[in-house]
This record gives structure tokens, sequence and C-alpha cells, in this order.
């Protein structure tokens, strides 16, 4: 797609970030920066045990302090409340109510809600609440839950495998027939949040009795499906519900789960008729929900040559305890499972379990970081055991330009991209760190060298959600809406609808238009924010990084069109064709002499108030909203669908040490080269670049959620989750190349998750090669000291080095 | 009910406050400046730095009668008649800022460095200063980077002997 | 995340603050704050009343007097790693008091209420068990100077007695030749290890060692045992593995998420080997087993 621009003189530049200006003054106005008037607050109780039925909830005592006004519990909430259920099961549970009725199924659900005239109060009423629970075993791991005689998470579904599905393409059992070696391995994912936000989730709603309207303030990621699920969930006309979502400290998808609480708070207000505000807590916001724990049984059959015949899957996920997301992580492992290697013959089995995990959401990247470290740990693997370097097996694999468009067996379509280049471009980088490394081990020390090749997408195809059930999906593809202006005074206008959660879009966009109109960045006024009195599409949000492709197309048609209609109007004011202006710096130009021949102010002046000179064929106004869908989005069908539309591609490079008293791992340079199509805003792509691969080297290196055999949580506090600190930072080096995409009005691709995708797998390969002496394999997405050592601790070279004290 | 007597950007304020209302909720509620924020309940977050009387702590670790006294600056005291601060302006320079969320008490740390440290501080040096502040957005290398360039700056308006 | 309900009192001298001791039944004491502020938040204690020391500017000294350094109890953590005279003369204690958490928590944080709250992962206790320090308990009736080693009884566990405050930590003078080694998933955090060694050398002979490791169950222990077989030694005639069996035998460590007791036993005596290896810059022939 070409791109028609003036002058480019915005995109491109590594321009600051007109949205720092409020930030640094610390004006962002975030949710809980909103106060209602007569505004009351809520608090949560929740539940103490991972699984328990609820014999009685007795709400008296905290009724009787002052100040509170009224207290649920959930069997009030079950009965003026639809259950929440599965969008990728064909049967979905039908009792897990947004506040728990009868039964708990997950450390810290919410068992009762109250509202106080204060938020002190508040949380003082959670303390007079008298729960009665009869605790039940819990179901911690997915072989339990999976055995014949395991109790039901949901006795309504008779199993507690959710949904399970089989993919298959091309001759798999030929491939493993005709294999030079099978490499099979069990490769393992902890419970993490890759991204935690640093502002918990803020919910302020009120229900205005006498218009008969709800208002929701939110710090919600996709408040385009929010509010279809809250009027689901409550039984309110999506007419009837205004959310307004201001500035989110952070998204990282999990403010894509927040609809729940919005659907309680909303509940609360309806029921005092008073605006409620609830601010999570850190212990409630590490409660849940997070990244699924789970294991994939990967299989490949190789050649003597290095060359992948053939692959089987088989995911396990224990994502099933909240059905609204239940399979979601399986589904995008799926349509990402070849990765930048050519494999036509694969099966992809998944099971999603219900145990008694907490909830699961759409954390950045869902499935994709997992997959692409199975991948590039068994990369790894067969090289060693078929003799080959860890850069030839990736090489003889890797999808060829000249194959581009490549569409996998499935039907994802790689738009472009050049993988064999990021590999070349990156091997300087690779060989100056095993020259270190070499260094470094003539000293004694154990370093390694991990590689990690990664495709990271961007834009879900919605429909994915649907895969696996039949029937017409209710929401498939992905879009967004835009609106461009200019305003009376000749000033230009962008309002993308959609939630701030920090990633530069407000800069991107400004440079975007900016050239399209030929003015500078800062000249062009940016609204992003949401408010569904604007208008909404059921995808509309930020999150699945589709910013680059749908939101840019949106504002790209809406400003062209803009454009269009100024040249129009302008042709006929000063009598000159079309085709021989354009518009640059505020004025209608000619493109022979360059001369300036009516200013948009002028034009403005003409259509919005000097109406009789509106010429014949014009309407007054200057303001276009458009709507955009990606073309390329197939509805869901297992035999031909791509789930991301948009394909970066980035190979990450670390050089980490183990130290050998506390088997500690310390990254000592870490490179990552990546091809996210042209970049709008050089200097924001790299932050976002080195942020997100640092969120993945946390996820890797520091951050679980623990629980105890009672499946009771252990990580509350940032004590106990830890959130590595500026000390634990490292230096992060980025270099690019550009493939624009073809299939995105500016070249545009993915950047804001890209880098957590890929840097789990580079540190793992690179502790892996840094324990080499000592002969062992981790095939865990979680690395901690201990784990190291005891993993070491009984092989012949600790016996040889160390002893044993 | 507690009477105290503060100052916060070089106004005084006097209000009767409730025994445990946190010195964060003071500043939000009671001021009404949002621009401290909370991000955690046991002091480990750093989105609460405030300074009082000159020296950086965490407002929700500190309750408002303990503030009886004392002078607070918090992120709306650091820009002078409307112009952003030197700190202000670096963090925007270098890319420092993404959410936002974690910015202003990074920003107190800043200003609170660059007025007290005399010598050109290193990387470490500077991540030994501010590992009291999360930051889950940046990777945290662009604030570093924001602080030893606000510093740089810091240094040449002394030398310039204009007043800050 | 907001503290429960309580009363508030504030006592703006030592008088003050000991008459509230002495006459109010349950109260407890507000100092620093970056301890009980969290277990307030957190809602794991609802004191009904709570006596703020920060305005007792009595206890915020630091003087020296006699070889021995005296520290009031509100003195911060920062106050102590900037002094002078701490730096001078116990530079071991001003280390210490760096390593604990961050700066905005060592601004606020004091050496008394540190004590007071006995939590067994605290960064001073170590290293006030291996100075010999005191702390002066002060009530209306009197005062008495205990040891820190006996001061200290377990977990969040101190031998104070109704009516009496920690007015004032001594430490002896002590330029001994130290390392401290604190091993934390990440800076400021409490210690998965923490040692403290200490040794008092000339021309090769050892004429003083300490030693004491903390984040222990009960509490922080000093190995005295282990003194006494370095004692009066040449350098080069300590056994360092031997050092560490003896040393394994007696650990005890606190065990959570962050590593077991197993772990832990192992990381200790791992560091403390490195640790003695530095601290006499022996040369060790390690023994092949």
């Amino acid at each position: 797609m070409t791109v028609q621009i003036g002058l480019e003189k915005n995109i491109g530049k590594p321009l600051k970030r007109i949205e720092d200006y409020k930030i640094v003054k610390g004006q962002m106005g975030y949710t809980d920066d909103i106060t209602l008037p007569d505004q009351y607050y809520a608090a949560i109780l929740h539940s103490p045990y991972a699984h328990a039925l609820i014999k009685k909830v007795d709400v008296s005592k905290a009724l009787q302090l002052p100040g509170v006004v009224i207290a649920i519990s959930g069997s009030e909430v079950s009965k003026l409340t639809k259950p929440v259920t599965s969008r990728a099961a064909p049967k979905s549970p039908t009792s897990h109510f947004i506040i728990a009725a009868d039964k708990v199924r997950y450390f810290g659900e919410p068992v009762a809600a109250v509202v106080a005239k204060d938020k002190y109060t508040a949380e003082d009423a959670l303390s007079l609440i008298e729960v009665d629970y009869e605790p039940l075993k819990p179901i911690g791991s997915i072989e339990d839950a999976l055995k014949e005689d395991a109790p039901l998470i949901y006795p309504e579904l008779g199993t507690n495998v959710i949904v399970s599905d089989h993919f298959e393409y091309g001759n798999v059992k030929d491939a493993f027939d005709n294999a030079y070696k099978i490499v099979k391995r069990r490769f393992n994912a902890h419970r993490y949040l890759s991204g935690i936000p640093l502002e918990t989730y803020v919910v302020n709603a009120y229900y205005n009795k006498a218009e008969d309207k709800l208002l929701i303030y939110a710090n919600d990621q996709q408040p385009g499906r929010s509010i279809g699920s809250i009027s689901q969930t409550l039984g309110i006309p999506v007419s009837k519900i205004r959310l307004i979502t201001p500035p989110i400290g952070g998204g990282f998808g999990y403010k894509l789960a927040i609809w729940q609480y919005e659907a309680i708070i909303a509940l609360l207000s309806m029921l005092v008729g008073k605006p409620v505000k609830w601010v999570q807590s850190r212990t409630e916001n590490l409660y849940g929900p997070h990244r699924p724990r789970g294991f994939m049984d990967a299989e490949i059959a190789f050649s003597k040559e290095g060359k992948i015949l053939g692959m089987k899957l088989t995911d396990y996920e224990a994502d099933g305890n909240w059905p609204y997301v239940a399979a979601l992580y399986s589904l995008i492992k799926f349509g990402n499972m070849s990765g930048p290697y050519k494999i036509r013959n694969l099966s992809f089995t998944y099971f999603s379990v219900a145990t008694n995990d907490p909830p699961v959401v759409q954390n950045s990247g869902v499935g994709k970081p997992f997959m692409n470290f199975v991948l590039e740990r068994m990369m790894d693997i067969a090289a060693k055991e078929l003799g080959l370097s860890k850069i030839e097996i990736r090489k003889v694999n890797l999808i060829q330009p000249n194959e581009m468009p490549y569409i996998t067996p499935w039907g994802e379509i790689y738009e472009s991209g050049n993988f064999p280049l990021t590999l070349e471009t990156a091997l300087p980088y690779y060989e100056r760190m095993q020259r270190k490394k070499q260094k470094l081990r003539n000293e004694g020390r154990y370093v390694g060298v991990g590689l990690s090749f990664g495709i990271e997408p961007g834009t879900s195809n919605l429909g994915y959600y649907f895969l696996s059930r039949p029937g017409v999906p209710p929401y498939d593809g992905a879009g967004c809406l835009a609106k461009v202006e200019i305003a009376p005074d000749g000033s230009i206008k962008v309002r993308m609808n959609a939630p701030e959660i920090g990633t530069g879009h407000v800069t991107s966009l400004a440079q975007a238009v900016g050239d399209i109109f030929g003015v500078s960045a800062y000249e062009v006024n940016v609204e992003f924010s949401f408010d569904s009195e604007d208008g909404y599409l059921a995808y509309t949000g930020t999150y699945s990084n589709h910013f680059n492709d749908v939101c840019l197309g949106a504002v790209y048609v809406a400003a062209n069109k803009l454009k269009d209609k100024v040249l129009s109007v302008a042709s006929k004011l000063v009598k000159i064709d079309k085709t021989n202006l354009d518009v640059i710096g505020g004025y209608v130009v000619s493109k022979r002499e360059g001369k300036q021949l009516i200013s948009i102010k002028e034009i403005a002046n003409v259509l919005y108030s000097r109406l009789l000179d509106v010429p014949e064929g014009e309407e007054p106004g200057l303001i276009v909203t458009a709507g955009y869908r990606n073309p390329l989005a197939k509805p869901p069908n297992k035999a031909n669908f791509n789930i991301q539309l948009t394909h970066a591609n980035s190979i990450h490079l670390c050089l980490s040490e183990v130290n050998p008293d506390t088997w500690d791992v310390k990254i000592l340079d870490y490179v990552v080269m990546h091809d996210v199509g042209k970049q709008l805003n050089p200097a924001i792509v790299e932050s976002l670049a080195v942020g997100s691969t640092f969120a993945g080297i946390a996820g890797t290196l520091y951050e679980e959620f623990v629980f105890d055999e009672q499946e009771n949580n252990l990580s509350l506090t940032f004590m106990d989750y830890l959130v590595p600190t500026a000390w634990e930072s490292i230096d992060i080096k980025v270099h690019s190349i550009e493939s624009p995409a073809p299939n995105t009005v500016f070249g545009t691709k993915a950047v804001g998750e890209g880098g957590s995708l890929t840097s789990p797998a580079a540190v793992v390969n690179s502790v892996v090669d840094a324990l080499e002496p000592f002969g062992v394999e981790l095939n865990d997405m979680s690395i901690k000291p201990e784990k190291l050592w005891k993993i070491v601790m009984n092989t012949d070279e600790y016996k040889r080095k160390f002893g044993s004290v | 009910m507690v009477k105290i007597n503060l100052k916060v950007n070089g106004k005084s304020y006097t209000h009767e406050v409730a025994d445990n209302l946190l010195l964060i909720d003071y500043i939000r509620d009671v001021i009404g400046l949002k621009g401290t924020h909370r991000g955690c309940d046991t002091g480990h977050c750093g989105a609460c730095t405030v300074l009082m009387n000159g020296e950086p702590v965490k407002s929700c670790q500190i309750l408002a009668a303990q503030a009886d006294g004392s002078e607070i600056t918090t992120v709306e005291g650091l820009e002078q008649d409307g112009k952003l601060s030197l700190e202000q302006q670096a963090f925007i320079d270098n890319h420092a800022v993404q959410c936002g969320f974690c910015t202003p008490g990074f920003l107190m740390m800043t200003h609170y460095l660059i007025t007290n440290i005399n010598h050109e501080m290193s990387d470490e040096e500077i991540k030994d200063y501010i590992h009291g502040n999360y930051c889950t957005c940046t990777g945290y290398k662009p604030i570093i980077n924001a602080i030893k360039d606000a510093q740089k700056r810091y240094f040449e308006l002394k030398k310039k002997d204009i007043p800050k | 995340m907001y503290p429960p309900q309580f009363k508030y009192l504030r006592a703006s001298n030592l008088k003050e603050a000991l008459e509230i001791m002495n006459s109010h039944d349950d109260v407890t004491v507000l100092a620093g704050g970056q301890s009980l502020l969290p277990l307030l938040k957190l809602r794991m204690i609802a004191p009904s009343e709570l006596l703020d020391l920060n305005f007792v500017n009595e206890l915020k000294y630091i003087k020296y007097e006699e070889e021995v350094l005296k520290i009031g109890a509100m003195v911060t953590h920062k106050n102590i790693y900037e002094n002078k005279l701490i730096k001078e003369f116990v530079p071991v204690l001003s280390e210490t008091a760096h390593n604990i958490g961050d700066l905005q928590i060592r601004n606020r944080g004091t050496i008394g209420g540190s004590i007071m709250e006995a939590d067994p992962h605290a960064d001073y206790l170590p290293t006030l068990m291996a100075l010999d320090a005191k702390v002066k308990l002060k009530s209306l009736n009197g005062e008495r100077v205990v040891p820190v080693e006996d001061f200290v009884i377990g977990p969040f566990q101190t031998s104070i007695e109704k009516g009496e405050l920690l007015t004032e930590v001594i430490v002896p003078k002590n330029n001994y030749k130290f390392l401290i080694e604190k091993y934390a998933r990440r800076k400021g955090d409490f210690a998965l290890a923490l040692l403290v060694l200490m040794a008092d050398l000339s021309d090769n002979i050892i004429n003083d060692f300490r030693i004491a490791v903390g984040s222990q169950d009960p509490k922080p222990i000093r190995l005295r045992e282990i003194e006494e077989i370095v004692k009066g030694k040449k350098v080069e005639d300590i056994d360092v593995d031997n050092l560490a069996l003896k040393l394994k035998e007696r650990l005890n460590p606190l065990q959570d998420i962050h590593g077991s007791s197993e772990y832990r036993k192992y990381l200790t005596t791992a560091l403390f080997k490195k640790m003695v290896i530095k601290l006499f810059e022996k040369e060790i022939k390690k023994e092949e087993s």
C-alpha cells in the first residue's frame, strides 16, 4: 500500500512525547484522581480459602458501623446478575458469579462487598463481616484436576476440562516415521505478570436513578468489550451504560479483566443510588488475575541436517477457573506455533483445565512468550543432540524472504520480514558475546550466551476465541474507529476513542497526521481517551498491539478523507484543479509553484461560519469519522485462520553469568535486533522494546506467584512478589532493521509487548549454556537461584568443583 | 482527631485530621494534589515519594499527624511560575516516561539528588539511590539517563550562578 | 490498604513519653514507622493507641564518650550511615545502616525502632551482637542496660518490660577489619544470608574474631565457639572447611518462598568460606574430596 503523505517531516523522527508534559506536572488525571459529588466508597471482602463452600455470610455487624450504607454477599449477587461465561468453550459453566455465591473456587475470590461514606470506614467494615466457610480439598495441579475421581470445579460441566481441541495439518505421521531424530521434552510455565501495572484497578460507578443511566469511570483496557460484558451480567441495555476510561497507569493486558469489578461496583451504585468508588489494594491486585501456569509437551521430528520435518504439541493450561478467558492462552499459542520456521506438518492439542488457581488474564503476549520459549529451547536442545551449531539449526529452518507473504499451514499470514537478514545482522553481536564468554570462561566463570528468535505479532483477530466452538462468532476480525477534524480556527484535532496506556500513541498519531497535513506534530491536537459516547466497536481498546494496524489505519483513512475534502473545497474556492493542490503548513498550496493559495483557517471559516459561501456539492463542517478493519482477517475456521494480523520479528541475545555461590543469574550483556516495520518514532519504539524486554526478563528471573499446598497465594506483597528494582536493571541495547508491513497504512508493525515474548527464551538459553560444564537442562520459564542449585548439586562437575558441605 | 500545621509546596495549611489518616491521603484528598500516587500497601514501590523537610520519604508510610510542623514538597511544587523544572524537562527529553504513574516519585528523588549530591553520579550510584522506586514500563535505563542529564544541567546552571 | 482506627498520642519530650508508657495499658510505640505502617495497612495488627516518638528530640543524638558511641533511639538509619563519628569509630555500623531498605526508608526508620521490632531478618542485629552492643531502657522508675544479644528474645520479641522505652544504643568503639555479606534477591530486601565477620589482625595473628549470622530462627546468632577456635591462631593455620562445618551445624535459618532452610544453610556456609578467605587474605588449598 503506498502512502500518500506530504513532506515527511515527523514520521521517523525521535520526537519528544507530547503526553509527557502533563505527566511530569503530576496532572495526568488517573482514575483515582476523579471524585464525584456525594462520593461513596466500596471495599471488597475476599476468600481466604482456595476451595470452600460458603455456608453463611453475616453482614449485620458491618451494617451497624456508622457510615456504612450497604453490604452484600454472593447469594444476593447471584440473584441479581448473570454468571460469567466462557467465550471459547462450546458449553459454558453456569455457576461462576462476579461475587462468589455458594462456593469459592480460588484464594482471593470476592465473597462480599460494602459501601461506606469514606474509604477508611469501608475497609473497617470488612472486618465485621462474618463468613462461615466449609473448606474443601483444593485442586492445585493439572494432573490432579484430570484424575478420574477429581472433585469438579464446575459440576454442571461434568469434567474439569473446560474446553479441548485438536488441530492437525500436513502429514504428521509420515514426518515422524521418516525422522532422523525425534526430540521430545516437557516445558513448564509459571504464574506471573510480565508487566505488572503500578496503578491498580480503580472503578467509580454512578447509577443515576432519575435518568436510569449508568456512568462508569474505570482504568479499562478493553472498554468496548467491557460494556457488553457488564450489560450482559447486570441485564442493563448497552445504550444505558456510559464508560469513560481516564489515562491508565500501566496496562500490560492486566486491565482487560477489570470488567468483573466494574459490574460489582455498578451493581452497588444501583443499590445505593450514589456514586461508588473502589480502589483495588496491591494485595487484591496480587490475588489475581495472572498468567496461567501449565505445561506443554513438544515433540519435533528432525532430519539429519536439522530440518524440522514435523511437530506435535500438547498444551495444558490451568486457566479454566476463569471461564471468560479459558483456552485463550492455548489458542494464541496454536496461532503462533511455528515461529519463524517453516514447519508444514504439525499438530496442536490443548486442554483448558479448571483448578483452584486464581483467574487468568491476557497479560502481555498471552501464550506467545511460552510458545516462543518452547520453540527456542527445542532448537538449542536439538542442536546439541544433532551436533549442529545453534545458529545453523535455525538458519536451515527459517522461512525465506522470497516466500513472503508466507502462509502457515493453518492460514496465518506472515506479511513481510527477512528472517535470515535479522539473523545475519545479529550475528556479529552474537559472535562478540561468544568471544566475551570464552574469555570469562577461561577465568573459570560460568558464563553463557543465549539466543531467541521470536515472531512478535500484533492485532489479534478476535474470532480466535471461537475456533473451538461451532456457530457464528459474536465478533471476529479487528477494527477501529477514529475521528479527525479541523476546528473552526483551523487547528487539526484527532479523536482516538481508546484508553491511553502510556505507550506513546498520542505522539505517534500527531506525527502521522502532521505528515498528512504537512505540519509539525506539535501542531496537531490529539485526544486519546475513551468515552463510550464517542462511538466504539466491540474491539475498542488498547491491547494486543493493534494500534500499529487498525488504529493508525482508522486515523489514516479519516485524515485522508478530511484532507480530500479540504482540497475539494479549496479547488472550488480558488478555481484550480484538485490534482494540482496539496496541503502544507496550514495552507492549501499549488503543487507546481509551491505558492500558498488559501489558508486552512479560511476554509474552516467558510465551512463552519460563512455557510453561504460553501461551494456547490460540499457540506458544512470539517469533521470526518472513519472506521477501519484489517482486510486480511479471516473468519474462525480451523482449516484456514489467521490469529494475528501483523508480525514483527526479533532476535534477542543474552550473555549471562551464574554465580557459583548463590546460583543467582546476572545478565552481563543484552542485545535486541528487531524488525518492527516502519518506525513512526524511533525513540518511542526503542523505549518500548527496552521496557517490554526487561518485563520478560523480570518474569523469568524474579517474578512468580507462589502457592502452598492449600493453594493459598503466598505472594501478596512486593516483599514476596519480586518486581526488580533499578539496581537489578540492565543495559539493553536495541538495533533494528525495517521490513515495512504491506498490510498497514504506514508499514508499521507491532511494538509494545514484543520484547517480553522473546526475552524469556534468550535468558534461559543463556543460563543453560552457562551451566554447560554441569550438563544440565532447564525447561522451566522460571529460574530461581535455589532451583539452579538443586539442579546442579548432584552432578559430577559440582562434586568435583565444590565437594559437599 | 489531630490538629496539624504544615506547609505543602510553600503554602501553609491547618487541618484537623483523623488519627489514622495517611500522609498520602492528606496530600491527595485534603489538599487535593493528585500527582502523588499510591502503588502498593507496604512501602515498596515509591510511587508516593514526596520530600519532607527536603528529604525523600514515602508518604504512604507516614501518618498525616506525624507531618505536623514539616514542609512537604510534591511534584506540583517542582515547576517555577508554570515553567517546567530541570528534572521535569530532563525526563521528557530522555524519553523516561511511559505510563507516567511512577514519574512523580522519581522526579522527587531526582530533585533531591541533584540538589544534594555535589559530584557527577555514575549509573551505579544512581541505581543505589533510586532502587526504592519501581517502574514496570521503562526498564529503568531511560530514567537513569534522565537523572544524569538533570544533574548535568543543574551543574551548568550553578556555574552560571543562576538561581535555581 | 488503610490503617484501622486507633488513638494517636504524641510526646514532646522523654518525660511525657515515659509517663504515657507507664499509665496506658495498651500502647504501641511509633518510631520510624517503616515496619509499623505496613502492618497497619495490611491490617495485621490493630493497636488501640499509638505513641509517636518522632517529636522527642532528646532521643536524637550521637555522642562519642570514653571510647563508646551513644546513639539515641530515634536516630535514623540515614543519620547513622552519614555520621562522621560512626564512620570513624565503628564503621561496620555505618555500612550496616546503609544496607537497610532504600533511601526513603532510611530517612524515617530508626535504630531504636528496628531493635524493638526484633525482626529476625533485621540488618542491625548481627552487627550489634558482634559489637557487644547494649541498649538502655528507661522507665519512670529508673533505667537498665542490657546487651542486645540478650534483649532480643525471639521473632518480634524483646525483654522490654511494661512502662519501659528503649532510649539509647551503646556501641563500643571498633575499628577491626570487617566484612558484611548480605545476599538478597533484590537490593534492600531482607537477606537470604546475612553474615558479619570482624577480625583484629597483627602480623598474621588473629587477636580477636567476631562472627554473627542474621536471618536465623528464633534470632540472629553470635558464634562464640567459632571465635574461640580462631582467636590467637595464625592466619595460615585456619582450616576454613572445618570452620564452615561448625557454622553449618549451628545454623537454623528462617525459611520463606525465596529460599528453603536447606538452601540458606548451604548459601550461608558458602559465603562464609569466601568471606574468611577474603578477610584474612588467605590462600586456601582446597582438599580434593
